[in-house]
């Protein structure tokens, strides 16, 4: 030993486990460092591919180009690509109805527009269409084809199909082409059309300021120039408010994960140094100074940093490869290009930075409590337990039983310990309800698929026989069939129940005599079988939806938004109870509304005054009609092209066949890669929770070994001794429970409010997630003192007195 | 030669009804190289005197001079490198930092003073204390005796004028107490020290050339020099 500070490598070489324990805590505490900075990388990453694949690769859209601006913008040092798309709107091809655009060749990549067979259009009479379409019973085309069109404008023109492009997920669950046609083409077209010009930068452009440079060059409107939000938010360079709030909510998040690290090192060196009191108190008595044990602790820092960074930058990048490896393995054609061992530098960065500066913050304090411990206790051992002025009344002996007492004791007594240990497991309660508004915000603002999402739809206005249905249910890989009827009937009820914004809308709508009102919109009325109204049950506000009550009592559905335009439109407030007259073919009856449901996911292009739901066999009483006019597949996962094969040969021509599969595993895939990132940082959160509740609560409990031999050689039975443990460590639990809870909650409801506010979200007291996290937290608890206690009760008496 | 001087020294804890006057205004002083042991009853305020002219507590009132330096004047970096090089220590519990072996534990106070130990003479001092056979040996590996032995070599590593030891025999039995109290005796003549220990013992207070006694505060000479 040629230095003092040699004693700081000695003591941990010397105390194994407690160093083991030491270490593990702060390669956690950098793991999680490394982690979350390394997923947000990663994700980063994949979410830039997921949006280029969902809303196309461009940064600046400008509307209604001239051709000087369009070869302005095209000449700029800045821009990597650019394009025109010209949108022609819905027109017809060999009657059935598309919709037209046309795309400039250079830029058909970014849009996602892939060319599967022959040609993209470059002569004025030449087309494009995607490949679904082309293969169509009702279009069966092939290239070089010519087909006739109908515009908008009713200009007939005759193409040849020179390719076939990918299909478009959202165009073929349509039902509806997508049809390119060649630049030169569309300048000979006449027709209205929304014309843009797409702009893609070169990486590192401020595409911020660039917008205003064009904006002062083209002397453009504000709405002239259109931004890929997404895309720009997702490459940090959105200045939207409703973007910035999102990096708001998520810096606040990350600014509480460092708190946590820095948190959960300084706990642990805190504990470290407290246990050591008596050897600090002994060092100053040999001749140390303050200066010479604050810089004995520091090192201790630095050696376990040193030792601790290591692992926990591996862990760290192990989060982040689970999460590429998870989602590389659910959409490998668009995600292929992206390697699984993905090194995020700034996360490594970060996680080193970080982890050494949260050391030296985290060592501050406990060497300065060391440096500060009088020479005089260390050797008389007086600082144990501070004096108190207060008289000790002794009020926990006399309501709990002794060990009970001492437990709760020993965790209020030790002031500092208390508020460590419970602010340790309070940030990781508040962590996990703040993350938890990203998960709301994912399934609030990203559609996903539903259990009644059909992979397949048949739509026919002449109605689907009985027969049809049966056969259908009858395929092998149809899992399961639903069928729905529509129709218009004649409903009044309390003209009191309709709203200011219907009168407003529909001014003719009068109050007749009975209170009964009039207007010249129908209501719309589905039929729902056992299936779909048991799906319905997620939407119900008010009431039951049971067929069987309904069938018995005249019962129907309201819904509280009836689609309008495509917007959901509150017209009547129906409660359950109320009358509803419908005009059935055997003239008025009266039924009852039975339940209250928020919204139906079908809309009609008719304008109705509301919307009902009912029963199959209740809507042919009042309809008169007994056959669907939409039948619903769900597929089953194996052979699906054959299953799709055989459903199309049972098809009349006048069958809408609608294909969704491609768009719903898009909306799952957009789903998915965001919830695998939430997910996995709140997985990263809990784990990190519940090693570090174990851990501390370990730490406590070799702090206090000693006390528990002497308690044992004063006569306190093995099961005492748990329950005394066991209430400790449930104190410091409870404290932290409580206080996590308050404050998350306080957190959660002001992130909710402000820093979603544009997302228009709503805080709901978490009751589920409270209930969850107080389970979770008991059970912790538990685990976390079995192993300590174990110890003790192995280790013989003489032993752990022995350690004083 | 005087090496220690005290002058109304007080120590005074808590305050109403919980007040206790440790020590009243004790005022004597102590020759270089001269052998004291402090009686008394338990509680009187042996160790407190003792801690207060180690400086590892601050008098209520009063002042402690060492080697005419008024100790309690200095700031505290200052009076933990006085310490160091001036005042060495022997607790009843020996202390002996457990993860050190003798010889580190004795050269110790030597590296927080950022000093060269000088081996020769830890060697030697191995020597007298009966220990070089284990110098490598840790605490826990070592008897009663041998602990204090070691403790004893580390307050003398430094050299220091003064040595102040705590019932250094409290947890041996009566050979190896002998032994301890024969050790200090050689050490502090061989090296001109000068050592002031706290003893329940009498036999063991005899072997000094002054006793001072201590009840309730007051502090007494019952044997030998000048108050």
């Amino acid at each position: 030993m040629k230095d003092y500070l040699a004693l700081s490598s000695r003591y941990l070489k010397a105390h194994k486990k407690k160093s083991k324990l030491t270490i593990i805590s702060v390669a956690i505490s950098v793991a999680l460092i490394t982690g979350i900075f390394s997923m947000l990388d990663v994700f980063i990453q994949f979410e830039t591919v997921q949006i280029i694949h969902d809303y196309g690769n461009y940064h600046l859209a400008l509307i209604d180009p001239s051709p000087r601006e369009m070869q302005i913008l095209d000449s700029r040092i800045d821009v990597k690509n650019s394009g025109r798309w010209q949108d022609f709107g819905t027109a017809k091809i060999n009657d059935i109805s598309c919709r037209m655009g046309a795309l400039d060749a250079r830029f058909a990549p970014n849009m996602n527009v892939k060319m599967l067979q022959g040609a993209f259009p470059a002569a004025a009479n030449e087309i494009m269409l995607e490949v679904w379409a082309a293969n169509s019973q009702q279009l069966s085309l092939k290239v070089g084809d010519v087909v006739s069109t109908t515009l908008a404008d009713g200009t007939k023109r005759d193409f040849v199909l020179s390719g076939t492009f990918e299909d478009l997920g959202h165009m073929k669950a349509k039902g509806t082409p997508a049809v390119m046609l060649s630049p030169a083409g569309a300048d000979t077209l006449q027709c209205a059309k929304k014309d843009f010009y797409f702009i893609e930068f070169k990486n590192r452009v401020n595409i911020l300021k660039a917008e205003k440079v064009i904006k002062g060059d083209l002397n453009l409107d504000d709405n002239r120039l259109a931004r890929n939000d997404r895309l720009l938010a997702v490459m940090g360079q959105n200045d939207k408010e409703s973007v910035i709030s999102l990096y708001m909510t998520g810096a606040i998040l990350f600014v509480m994960v460092l708190i946590a690290g820095v948190v959960m090192i300084y706990n642990t060196f805190n504990i470290s140094v407290m246990e050591r009191v008596r050897q600090f108190g002994l060092l100053r008595c040999i001749g140390a100074s303050p200066g010479q044990i604050k810089k004995l602790v520091r090192r201790e820092g630095l050696i376990i940093t040193f030792k601790a960074i290591p692992f926990g930058c591996l862990a760290g990048m192990g989060m982040a490869l689970f999460c590429c490896a998870l989602l590389k393995y659910y959409n490998t054609s668009l995600f292929g290009e992206i390697s699984i061992f993905n090194f995020s530098l700034s996360g490594v960065a970060a996680g080193i930075s970080i982890g050494f500066l949260t050391v030296f913050v985290a060592s501050y304090g406990p060497a300065r409590r060391a440096a500060r411990v009088s020479p005089v206790n260390a050797v008389t051992g007086s600082n144990e337990v501070k004096t108190s002025q207060k008289i000790k009344k002794g009020l926990l002996t006399r309501l709990f039983p002794i060990e009970t007492a001492l437990g709760v004791n020993n965790a209020v007594l030790k002031k500092r310990t208390l508020v460590l240990m419970a602010s340790s497991i309070a940030l990781s309660i508040v962590l996990f309800l703040g993350f938890q508004v990203f998960v709301d915000f994912m399934y609030k603002s990203l559609k996903t698929t539903k259990p009644y999402t059909p992979d397949i739809s048949l739509i026919s206005e002449k109605g689907l026989s009985g027969d049809l249905y049966a056969r259908l249910a009858g395929l092998e890989g149809v899992d399961k069939i639903y069928g729905r009827m529509f129709a218009d009937v004649e409903a009044a009820f309390d003209a009191g129940c309709l709203t200011d914004a219907y009168r407003q809308a529909v001014p003719e709508a009068t109050t007749i005599e009975n209170g009964l009102f009039y207007s010249p919109e129908s209501s719309w009325l589905i039929s729902y079988d056992q299936n779909q109204l048991q799906w319905a049950r997620d939407d119900l506000i008010e009431g039951e939806l049971s067929e069987e009550k309904m069938n018995e009592q005249n019962g129907i559905i309201a819904t509280v938004f009836t689609n309008r335009k495509g917007v959901g439109t509150e017209t009547a407030q129906l409660k359950v109870g109320d009358k509803v007259i419908i005009n059935t073919p055997v003239g008025a009856r009266e039924y009852t509304v039975m339940g209250i449901l928020r919204s139906v996911p079908f809309s009609d292009s008719t304008l109705h005054a509301a919307t009902f739901i009912t029963t199959e066999k209740m809507f042919n009483d009042i309809s008169g009609k007994a056959v669907y006019q939409s039948l619903d597949l769900q597929l089953k996962k194996q052979n699906q092209e054959e299953t799709v094969k055989q459903i199309k040969l049972m098809l009349n021509p006048d069958i809408n066949f609608l294909d969704s599969r491609q768009q719903n595993a898009e909306m799952n895939q957009t789903f998915i890669t965001f919830a695998i990132f939430v997910y996995g940082f709140l997985a990263v959160i809990a784990l990190i929770s519940i090693i570090n509740i174990i851990n501390t609560m370990n730490t406590s409990v070799a702090a206090k070994i000693r006390y528990l031999g002497l308690m044992r050689a004063i006569g306190m039975a093995g099961l005492q001794l748990k329950k005394m443990v066991l209430m400790e460590s449930a104190t410091y639990s409870l404290a932290g429970l409580a206080a996590g809870c308050i404050l998350g909650l306080i957190l959660q409801r002001w992130l909710v409010q402000s820093g979603m506010a544009p997302f228009h979200m709503v805080w709901h007291f978490p009751g589920l997630q409270i209930i969850g996290i107080t389970v979770f937290t008991g059970l912790i608890t538990i685990i976390s003192v079995l192993g300590p206690i174990k110890r003790v009760k192995n280790m013989p008496v003489t032993e752990l007195v022995g350690s004083l | 030669m005087e090496v220690l001087k005290t002058l109304n020294l007080s120590k005074t804890y808590g305050s109403g009804e919980t007040r206790v006057e440790a020590i009243k205004k004790a005022s004597f002083s102590i020759d270089k190289g001269q052998f004291v042991s402090i009686v008394g009853p338990s509680g009187s305020g042996k160790s407190t005197l003792l801690n207060l002219l180690g400086t590892l507590d601050n008098p209520t009132s009063g002042q402690v001079f060492v080697d005419g330096r008024n100790v309690f004047a200095m700031p505290e970096e200052e009076l933990a490198v006085f310490r160091r090089r001036h005042i060495g220590f022997i607790f009843q519990a020996y202390n002996l930092i457990p993860e050190l072996s003798v010889e580190e534990n004795m050269v110790l106070p030597l590296l927080l003073d950022h000093k060269k130990p000088d081996w020769q003479y830890i060697n030697e001092l191995l020597g007298v204390l009966g220990m070089r056979e284990r110098k490598h040996h840790l605490p826990n590996q070592l008897s009663g005796g041998q602990q204090q032995r070691a403790a004893i070599g580390r307050a003398l590593a430094s050299r220091p004028a003064i040595i102040l030891a705590d019932e250094p025999t409290g947890n041996l039995d009566s050979k190896n107490s002998r032994e301890v109290i024969e050790l200090m005796r050689l050490s502090v003549e061989r090296y001109n020290q000068t050592l002031i220990m706290i003893t329940h013992n009498q036999n063991y207070a005899a072997y000094a050339e002054r006793v001072f006694y201590v009840e309730d505060g007051i502090v007494s000479e019952l044997k030998g020099g000048r108050q």
